[in-house]
């Protein structure tokens, strides 16, 4: 099995294992759904279970390992922070609960003893896998990778990293027939036609939601709901396992990852162009320039400061923040910010947002604008202070000022000079 | 159907810096986890702006109340590219939202992403072609634009009224009139040179173009005798009007109520013939011009209309073999007219102020910013043509 101690984590002998497999002399048969059957006829012996373990601690170790190469290069993941979460199995043979009664209580790992705990909860990861699977839906390996896929603290751990992990049943269950059929069209593998996944898209909408609020009502919690028997056998047209949804799913992802990428590497909102800007106005209106222009400053430097403020906390620990800030105000990108700083691009968006702080510096010009005759009838339209607001911004973040740096970035280096 | 022969598989998505996490030891409702995560928010922008109905903040079935605008909350999943809006907010004008804010979330790990909000003008003008029987709109979530910013900027900058309450009725086309009203918020002249000064020529030509499709278009027809072979019928002419706009349309003959002097004459038909009568006799007629059909808008071609005098314009379809003219009598609204000369000639050649002119009558006087924009003397601008290029295109006989 992989120990998950190890950095990195390393393949270990797992003894109630071996001694399994050699008491009951299985040379050859190395199927997970043997032993899974055995663990039901043997379910008050450990062995079986261990040699489940050890399948599942490898399909956990590949599927984390495979997430880790594709995205560590976007996203400041760790390896063995994200192998803390599901990879949490150490190999013993027993496992210890406290009793009110008896006290703390020796236990072996056999399915008989499993099945009779009332939680899960101080128990390796891989025993959840176990005691929710079944060979008829899919095998181990896909079971294992999928439960990984919707385990909360490994999704939370990478949402607080910039990057949101979803499994296939939400993934199939946010989308519309329309991209369904985009999808499917574009990105679809297997026998399915196109009527059949439409069809059976719409019987898993329909039962999805209540199927997902009895889970809640029975287990206490949202995440880790994953299509049962039961779920499949109401499908139309009925599923004797999860093999098509999880083609459907990967019809989606490959579909609509691009986009997604594209979108955010991009920016959500697009950037507003003034065109032929100096075409017809003359001097007679430095008056509102002034006006507009002392807004901006008087609110950029005050909310800009209170976000180095905020920050500054952090700068005796992580040296490399006051670093991103000092670059940032000398005009680098967050690109060459981020390889002077060893960090991921990620991690410099989230340290400076400037997306974020231009909006409120420009909402805060905006109030005190529209308090002037000149622009009071702003208030009175969406359209125009949508305009105005996403003007400010951008006059903020995009205008060269004489030394090349943005309006934003100089504010940066004043308060940092300061 | 196309394969994508790639093996890759894309287990993560990126997740929008604007996300934002609640915490909380319990399971939480959609509502409760979306007014969290706007409170949450709000706190970290130090916005103190008074959120409601403070008793019943997460009752799903009610809308919220952000600083005096009343706001609906619909929520999707993270990666949803639908949302659906219940429709029975909608039904009445006076209890409507004012704004749909549409919340992304993920429930799992409570994550509320805030994808941006519509106004109620804004549904209206999405779901316009949309006859379902359905109790929810279908709106896509790239639609709501702005993310939790737009928001903000509009409750806290935002006059209450300046975003109104619309009725949506299942089923019926776009109302041009309820749209109309939202539009009758005009900037100054002054506030819009203002606006233009720092925010450049951008700010007008949304407005111009965004004008140009409220136009309305009027389906006319009058009946006639006409007699073939010995055997009296009734034949039917009908023409798309698009100038004159205000018709009344069941009187026998139709009539036009005008407010100018100098009507344009702008029909989306192609015309064999245009024919005005002066208090009964015939004063013009486009044969003695031109015998070609007409397709383009026709300039008042004779002098203004003086008060107390009746005229009706004979209106002969290109394509009607049978030459019966459709009549449309013009009546005046307002006593003068409105004299479009002296506007015009206050207007000059500063090509700013015919677009300011004619972005302002869009909404109000049709006729009047049709006759501006079509008038031989407008001078040379691109964003005029490009208007014309848009009434072309987009406008279309019903």
């Amino acid at each position: 099995m992989i120990d998950p101690s190890g950095k990195p984590a390393r393949s270990m002998e797992m003894k109630d294992a071996i001694d399994f497999i050699e008491g009951s002399n299985l040379i050859d048969n190395f199927e997970s759904n043997f032993f899974w059957n055995l663990s039901e006829t043997k379910s008050n012996e450990s062995g079986p279970i261990s040699c489940l373990r050890c399948f599942i601690s490898n399909a956990i170790n590949e599927k984390i390992n495979v997430i880790f190469k594709k995205f560590s290069q976007l996203y400041e993941i760790e390896l063995q922070d994200m192998l803390s979460f599901v990879l949490n199995d150490s190999g013993e043979k027993y496992f210890f609960i406290s009793n009110n009664k008896e006290g703390k209580k020796r236990i072996m790992f056999s399915r008989e003893n499993l099945l009779n705990l009332d939680s899960l909860r101080s128990l390796p990861f891989s025993v959840d896998i176990i005691l929710g699977f079944n060979p008829k839906l899919s095998n181990l390996n896909t079971w294992a990778k999928n439960k990984v896929q919707a385990n909360s603290e490994l999704k939370s751990y990478l949402a607080s990293c910039g990057c949101l992990l979803q499994t296939p049943w939400s993934l199939i269950a946010d989308s519309s027939p329309t991209r369904i059929k985009a999808s499917w069209e574009r990105c679809g593998a297997g026998s399915m036609k196109l009527n059949e996944v439409l069809t059976l898209h719409s019987s898993y909408i329909d039962l999805y939601k209540k199927s997902k609020e009895e889970y809640k009502q029975k287990t206490g919690k949202i995440s880790g709901w994953i299509p049962d028997q039961d779920f499949l056998n109401k499908l139309n047209p009925i599923q004797k396992d999860l093999s098509n949804l999880l083609l459907i799913d990967k019809a989606i992802r490959t579909y609509i990852s691009p986009n997604f990428t594209k979108q955010f590497e991009e920016g959500e909102e697009e950037k507003l162009v003034s065109e032929d800007f100096s075409e017809d106005y003359s001097d007679s209106n430095d008056n509102l320039f002034k006006k507009i222009s002392n807004s901006l400053s008087k609110n950029g430097m005050i909310i800009t400061k209170k976000f180095i403020e905020a920050d500054k906390k952090k700068w005796i620990k992580d040296a490399s923040r006051e670093l991103a800030w000092k670059l940032y105000s000398e005009g680098l990108s967050q690109r060459e910010i981020a390889t002077k700083c060893a960090h991921k691009q990620g991690w410099v968006s989230k340290l400076l947002p400037e997306k974020k702080i231009a909006e409120m510096i420009a909402q805060e010009a905006a109030i005190e604008l529209t308090a002037y005759k000149e622009f009071n009838q702003i208030k009175n339209d969406i359209e125009s202070l949508d305009r105005m607001v996403l003007e400010l911004r951008n006059h903020l973040l995009n205008t060269e000022l004489k030394d090349g740096k943005s309006f934003l970035r100089s504010f940066v280096c004043e308060i940092l000079d300061k | 159907m196309t394969k994508n022969k790639s093996n890759d598989s894309f287990d993560i998505f990126p997740l929008s810096q604007e996300a934002v996490f609640v915490e909380s030891e319990e399971i939480l409702t959609h509502k409760e986890l979306i007014v969290k995560a706007l409170e949450k928010v709000l706190k970290d922008r130090d916005l103190d702006l008074p959120l409601g109905p403070q008793l019943d903040l997460y009752n799903p079935d009610r809308t919220i109340i952000l600083n005096k605008f009343e706001v609906q909350i619909v929520s999707s999943g993270i990666l949803s590219d639908e949302v659906k809006i219940r429709k029975d907010f909608w039904k009445s004008k006076i209890r409507s939202p004012q704004i749909i804010l549409a919340a992304l979330i993920d429930d799992d790990t409570n994550i509320v992403y805030f994808k941006g909000m519509l106004t109620g003008s804004e549904l209206k003008n999405l779901v316009k072609n949309e006859n379902s029987n359905q109790d929810t709109f279908v709106v896509k979530t790239k639609n709501f634009k702005g993310g939790i910013d737009r928001l903000l900027r509009s409750v806290r900058i935002l006059n209450t009224e300046a975003v109104e309450r619309v009725e949506i009725n299942k089923g019926k086309l776009l109302d041009f009139k309820v749209i109309n009203k939202n539009f009758k918020r005009t900037i100054t002249l002054g506030a819009a040179l203002a606006g233009t000064i720092l925010f450049g020529p951008e700010l007008l030509k949304p407005r111009l173009m965004g004008g140009i499709a409220l136009l309305e278009t009027n389906q006319i027809s009058t009946f006639s005798n006409s007699t073939t072979r010995g055997i009296n019928k009734s034949i039917k002419s009908s023409i798309c009007l698009l100038s004159p706009s205000e018709i009344n349309k069941d009187a026998i003959i139709p009539s036009a109520e005008i407010s100018i002097d100098k009507p344009l004459l702008f029909s989306l038909n192609e015309l064999k013939e245009i024919s005005i009568l002066k208090n009964g006799q015939e004063v013009w007629n486009s044969n003695l011009k031109t015998t070609n059909l007409i397709s383009k808008p026709l300039n008042w071609p004779i002098a203004p209309i003086r008060p107390n005098d009746n005229y009706v314009v004979a209106l002969t379809p290109g394509k009607d073999t049978s030459k019966e003219p459709t009549y449309l009598e013009l009546k005046q609204k307002i006593n003068p007219l409105f004299e479009i000369d002296s506007l015009e000639e206050r207007l000059g050649k500063n090509k700013k102020l015919w677009e300011k002119e004619i972005s302002k009558n869009l909404k109000d006087n049709q006729d009047l910013a049709l006759s501006l924009i079509y008038s031989e003397n407008i001078p040379d601008s691109k964003r005029i043509n490009e208007a014309r290029e848009k009434i072309r295109e987009s406008i279309k006989c019903p």
